[in-house]
């Protein structure tokens, strides 16, 4: 049931907005370089998302804050709206941003300090800002689409941060441009349902879709869930666009920790959250096996890296692929869970690289580290921490929003997804396991960084000690249900007959969640994946003998994941190289066959015009006039020879004359 | 006198004072000319904000009309002008433009004086070509604008000028031979014995209202069609490539690319912001509204040429390395949105198209600028020889950056609208095959971003050429000709709501002929 929205709400974007600005215009004159102004934004915006997360939660469960005003009308009725709407994904996603934004912008004034384009820097995140929050915010396609581009702009913008170095900018490219991809997937999405529900309203599109105006044409509903998805595909890294994440490492860390690990890369897995009530059975289902598939294949290459934030970002691609197989499986509120979870710890992991990055003096291969607990005792136990959130132990954070997305793919008869993630599961714990077992622990392999290493300042170590204590279980008892049951209009447009369960539209709790569903082994087996992972992932490095060059997965398959299953070659000498070749022969098609065209009929207007010189002389007289009179100015003026093919075009024109006067005789005769 | 026959005319006055410029005091023509368009923008702007207000039951506003031409019986030329939104619109973008163009021409050296008088018998042609209801008028300042562009690239432009004034020349003599054709075909067909026609043979408002009343009997050929079937298509067609040459639709772009490389900055501008509206303006004045049967008949081949527009032009954009040859094609292929859009029939798709005309008129024309901007101080364009500009000129690469992902179809910028309203309109298309079309249109979208990504990291991006070193970013005057179409590409981007409602008016009355021909 729809409420009124407070009016503050717009000023969570606005506030951010006008440090923005500030900071664009008058940033680099600014005491600090303006980086206090864009934190006062922040916490502006994290203020009011809180405040408004605590009223939504004094609401009746089902009821949404919601309002929308006109953006513009076309003629024939369609009006465009922009609209806000609050339920509990809207919420929840809110305080992730705006908290983790908070702390990932205090991070960087000291891990940034003293770079060149400092103001820029917190320009760009301020911006970033912005727009997640309007892409949050949206109750609508178009202005959520916004938001979305506009990240992926801030995106763009800061992987290729210090894009002095061309690698860095081919990131940031490479980010832009197979996001793009899937964005144009989402805009023929966006394309099908406005065709069929005449609106972009995530409300209009749920009661067009739920009063049968798709009857008939399941397959146009399936595919514009699939388009809609693939938008989600390409900005969370699903296989087959995963590509770009890995390589978006080139940015500055703390842009990792916020865009391409919390904020921005989980958009995808909100927007198959928000959008879940159009997706049909077999949308579900590419949705479901994208995801497993993505999980399993970016767990097995993060078995094989050696750059920390590398592995990281292989966990990211991972874990998203969880959070997206929870909503292809029927259970976007798992989904979501595991998403507000993984921003905590994952922008804890990455933090912490970052710590561990600044206190190397930017060197972040792990042949370089080892044994760093000893000189960074904060940074290391909030990573640990932040690693058992992860590897999904027991009494953390992660623990219990993996078990939800396992045993709901159980529960709805994804057996095969089901042990995929499980699979998946004990990979990370063992990655997670072998990383911080080479940081952090062992003998330091290169002593003279090592020497130099050094605990980070408070600025950068209690962003971590609170992320670190987010990842903990005790703040997510009840948070799911509670946050993610009763999504907006669900109660109103339940699509009982395209939806795989009923949770979710139907609002209702199933009481026994937690006990007594799954198998009887199952919690236990979850538990021990994580583990058991984690300890034979540290434990086979103790003796010394391995370090991060050791193969840990058969050869073959270690070559093809350490390869990244060579998807990058294969795109750009496929598809890069093809799109390279046909523009080429366009071009040469350009000179030679149209422009070629334009000079053949030159001649061929020159016979033309001969024999129908005598045809109409006041008109082709006139024309002729015309021309030359043209010509002989130009010829005045420049004084330039004029080429054999001027006068072919002179000829064309004669002949196009010649032509239209005949046809005018003969209309007239 | 109305205040639209001011705006056309304003430029003649400013020309003949130029005239009257002594050889020694040049410079005096530069002053004449920058305040003669400063006018005609007050003059334009006023134009545009009547249109605003047009009073129920009106279609145009600012309309005068007198007797220009007699030739006896009912060859009667009316100097007949008048404006609503779309044109309105349109007349603001030109007067927009030529105080940014106007400001670029600061930099031409060589006979200044022919410069400015050209520069402003250009924008008579422009205003008067937008403001014209005539149809016979609407062909003698179509006509006007020609010889003027001509000696503008072929006496101010780069090495190959005469080849590209000449080849733009006939070109576009070419296309307005069909145009006339197509007006004295119309006016015999309707004077004819038995048409039933009444109004002034000439008349846009006249025939628009003929037209629609002929719907379904053979429109407003049927006098001929009756006899040859065949007549009100080939006129159609035949005028459909008089503008389709100007907008341009492939297969008839190749002269545009010649004429924008050997173009100067300013006129650059004024070709790729005013003269390419023209096109598609012409064709929602003239081409559809006279032939809207034909037009439902031939709306796939319209969209399949706009969708070979928008994604051949983008793949020879990907392939330039000549950074306005690049701008250039971006151009063929934006334009081809206006024709998906005009295709599909539907409001959405007239808007976007409409949007299209105004958006792509100040994106393009900030982009020339930006060309321009650098080609002054590197005097070439060739984008491997570039790098690093952004440490050097941040401003100029901040701008430049809007620019370009405006162009990209950035949301919050306008490019987007016009891109997406077009895309949402022309899935709706009421052909068959329009989704089909549209689908394949979006790739255009993917190699849009792919050739301007790897210009922004080719011109900006990297360490800075040694040869770029010493650039100065942009001073007061190039600042300040940017400015005036970088405010409206933010501003309608969030906001276009202004924009769309002030040609609204015309979009439901096209739509009311739509859904009379019963589409």
């Amino acid at each position: 049931m729809q409420v009124d929205l407070p009016s503050y709400v717009p000023w969570i974007i606005f506030a951010p907005a006008i440090a923005a600005l500030i900071q664009h215009f008058r940033g680099e004159k600014l005491p600090r370089k303006g980086d206090l102004v864009v934190i006062g934004g922040i916490l502006v915006s994290a203020f009011l998302s809180f405040r408004l997360m605590f009223e939504w939660a004094a609401l009746e469960p089902g009821q949404y804050f919601e309002q929308t005003w006109s953006w513009f009308t076309l003629a024939g009725g369609h009006t465009f709206t922009m609209g806000i709407v609050v339920d509990g994904l809207t919420a929840s996603l809110l305080c992730v941003v705006t908290l983790v934004a908070t702390l990932v912008f205090c991070f960087s004034t000291a891990y940034m300090k003293g770079d060149e384009y400092y103001h820029r820097f917190f320009f760009w995140l301020s911006f970033f800002a912005v727009s997640m929050l309007i892409l949050t915010l949206a109750d609508n396609l178009l202005m959520l689409f916004m938001g979305w581009e506009l990240v992926g702009l801030c995106s763009y913008k800061l992987i290729g941060f210090w894009s002095k170095e061309i690698p860095n900018a081919e990131a940031a490219k490479k980010a832009f441009i197979t996001t793009r991809v899937g964005d144009v997937g989402m805009l023929i999405g966006m394309l099908i349902l406005y065709a069929t529900c005449d609106s972009l309203s995530i409300k209009a599109i749920f009661e067009g879709v739920q009063a049968g105006k798709f009857a008939g044409s399941e397959t146009a509903l399936t595919w514009a869930g699939i388009g809609i998805f693939f938008g989600a595909v390409g900005k969370s890294a699903q296989f087959p666009l995963q590509i770009w994440l890995p390589d978006a490492m080139a940015g500055p860390t703390p842009v990792s920790a916020l865009i391409h690990a919390a904020t921005m890369v989980a958009a995808g897995v909100y927007l198959t959250a928000r959008m879940f009530p159009i997706f049909t059975p077999d949308a579900l289902g590419f949705i479901a096996w994208t995801g497993g598939i993505t999980a399993l294949l970016a767990a097995l290459v993060a078995f094989t890296q050696t750059d920390i934030k590398k592995v990281l970002a292989y966990s990211t691609v991972s874990q998203l692929g969880y959070m997206i197989m929870g909503v292809g499986v029927g259970a976007p509120w798992a989904g979501m869970f595991h998403l507000t979870t993984h921003a905590m710890f994952k922008a804890c992991l990455f933090l912490g690289s970052g710590s561990v990055i600044h206190a190397m003096h930017h060197a972040q291969d792990l042949k370089d580290m080892g044994g760093l607990a000893k000189k960074m005792p904060i940074t290391f136990a909030t990573f640990s921490i932040a690693t058992l959130a992860l590897a999904g132990a027991p009494f953390f954070s992660g623990f219990l929003s993996k078990d939800a997305i396992l045993i709901e793919a159980w529960e709805n008869g994804h057996g095969a997804l089901f042990f995929i993630g499980l699979g998946a599961a004990f990979g990370t714990a063992f990655y997670m396991g072998r990383l911080v077992y080479l940081c952090f622990l062992g003998k330091p392999r290169n002593q003279e960084k090592y020497d130099h290493a050094h605990e980070s300042p408070w600025v950068m170590t209690v962003p971590l000690i609170i992320l670190a204590a987010l990842s903990l279980s005790v703040f997510y008892d009840g948070f799911a249900d509670k946050f993610y049951r009763t999504p907006a209009y669900a109660a109103e447009f339940p699509i009982t007959e395209t939806n795989t369960h009923a949770y979710w539209t139907t609002g209702q709790r199933p009481d026994d969640f937690h006990e007594g569903h799954g198998p009887s082994w199952f919690h236990t087996v979850a538990m021990l994946m994580g583990v058991i992972g984690l300890g034979v992932g540290g434990a086979i490095f103790m003796s010394g003998k391995r370090n991060e060059k050791t193969r840990l997965l058969p050869s073959g398959l270690h070559d093809l994941a350490a390869g990244k299953y060579y998807m990058d070659e294969l795109y750009l000498d496929g598809f890069v190289a093809s799109a390279n070749r046909l523009a080429d022969g366009c071009t040469w098609v350009d000179d030679n066959i149209v422009d070629g065209l334009v000079n053949t009929s030159g001649k061929g207007g020159l016979v033309l015009g001969v024999v129908s010189a005598d045809a109409d002389q006041l008109v082709v007289d006139g024309a002729v006039n015309l021309t030359a009179a043209a010509t002989q100015g130009a010829g005045a003026v420049a004084s330039t020879a004029q080429s054999g093919r001027v006068r072919n075009y002179l000829a064309a024109a004669l002949g196009v004359t010649a032509v239209a006067v005949v046809l005018l005789v003969f209309v007239i005769g | 006198m109305s205040a639209l026959t001011f705006a056309i005319f304003a430029p003649i006055v400013g020309m003949i004072a130029i005239l009257f410029v002594k050889k020694e005091e040049a410079e005096k023509a530069k002053t004449i000319g920058f305040l003669t368009s400063l006018v005609m923008f007050a003059a334009c702007t006023y134009v545009a904000w009547q249109c605003f207000h047009i009073p129920e039951g009106q279609q145009y506003v600012l309309e005068s009309k007198a007797l220009w031409i007699d030739l006896g019986g009912s060859f009667q030329v009316h100097y007949h002008i008048g404006v609503d939104g779309l044109s309105g619109m349109l007349i603001f973008l030109t007067g927009l433009l030529s105080v940014c163009a106007a400001l670029a021409s600061f930099t031409i050296k060589q006979s200044v004086r022919g410069y400015w008088a050209m520069f402003l018998l250009l924008h008579c042609g422009v205003i008067g070509t937008f403001a014209s209801l005539d149809m016979f008028l609407f062909y003698v300042f179509w006509e006007i604008m020609l010889l003027p562009m001509y000696f503008l690239i072929g006496v101010w432009g780069g090495p190959r000028r005469i080849y590209a004034a000449i080849k733009f020349f006939l070109y576009t003599l070419f296309g307005s031979i069909f145009l006339l054709a197509g007006i004295l075909i119309v006016y015999f067909a309707v004077t004819a014995e038995g048409s039933g026609f009444t109004g002034n043979p000439f008349s846009i408002p006249d025939l628009t209202d003929y037209a629609l009343a002929m719907k379904g009997s053979g429109g407003i050929l049927h006098n001929f069609a009756s006899s040859l079937s065949w007549i009100p298509t080939a006129v159609f067609w035949g005028m459909f490539v008089a503008f389709a040459v100007k907008v341009p639709v492939f297969p008839f772009h190749t002269w545009l690319p010649d004429a924008h490389v050997e173009a100067p900055t300013p006129i650059s501008v004024i070709l790729a912001g005013i003269l390419l509206k023209l096109g598609g303006y012409g064709m929602l004045r003239i081409n559809f509204p006279l032939f809207p049967e034909v037009l439902a008949d031939s709306a796939f081949i319209i969209g399949t040429l706009g969708c070979i527009s928008i994604v051949y032009g983008a793949l020879v954009a990907m392939a330039q390395t000549d950074f306005k040859k690049m701008v250039a094609y971006s151009s063929v292929s934006h334009m081809g949105f206006c024709l998906l859009g005009f295709a599909s029939m539907t409001s959405e798709g007239m808007n976007g198209a409409i949007l299209q005309l105004f958006n792509h008129g100040t994106i393009s024309g900030m982009l020339f600028l930006v060309v321009g901007v650098v080609y002054e101080r590197a005097h070439h364009r060739d984008l491997n020889r570039f790098g690093g500009l952004m440490w050097r000129m941040p401003v100029y690469a901040t701008i430049s950056s809007i620019a370009i992902f405006a162009s990209i179809g950035l949301p919050g910028l306008s490019g987007f609208w016009g891109e997406f309203l077009s895309f949402a309109g022309s899935f709706k298309g009421l052909y068959s095959g329009a989704k089909i079309i549209t689908v394949i249109a979006t790739l255009g979208l993917v190699f849009t971003a792919a050739y301007y990504l790897r210009a922004i990291q080719k011109v900006f991006l990297g360490k800075t050429n040694p040869a770029c070193e010493q650039f100065p970013d942009l001073d007061k005057r190039e600042f300040w000709m940017i400015m005036p179409l970088l405010v409206p590409t933010i501003l309608f981007g969030i906001y276009p709501k202004y924009l769309i409602e002030i040609y609204q008016p015309f979009v439901e009355s096209f739509m009311t002929l739509v859904a009379k021909v019963g589409a």
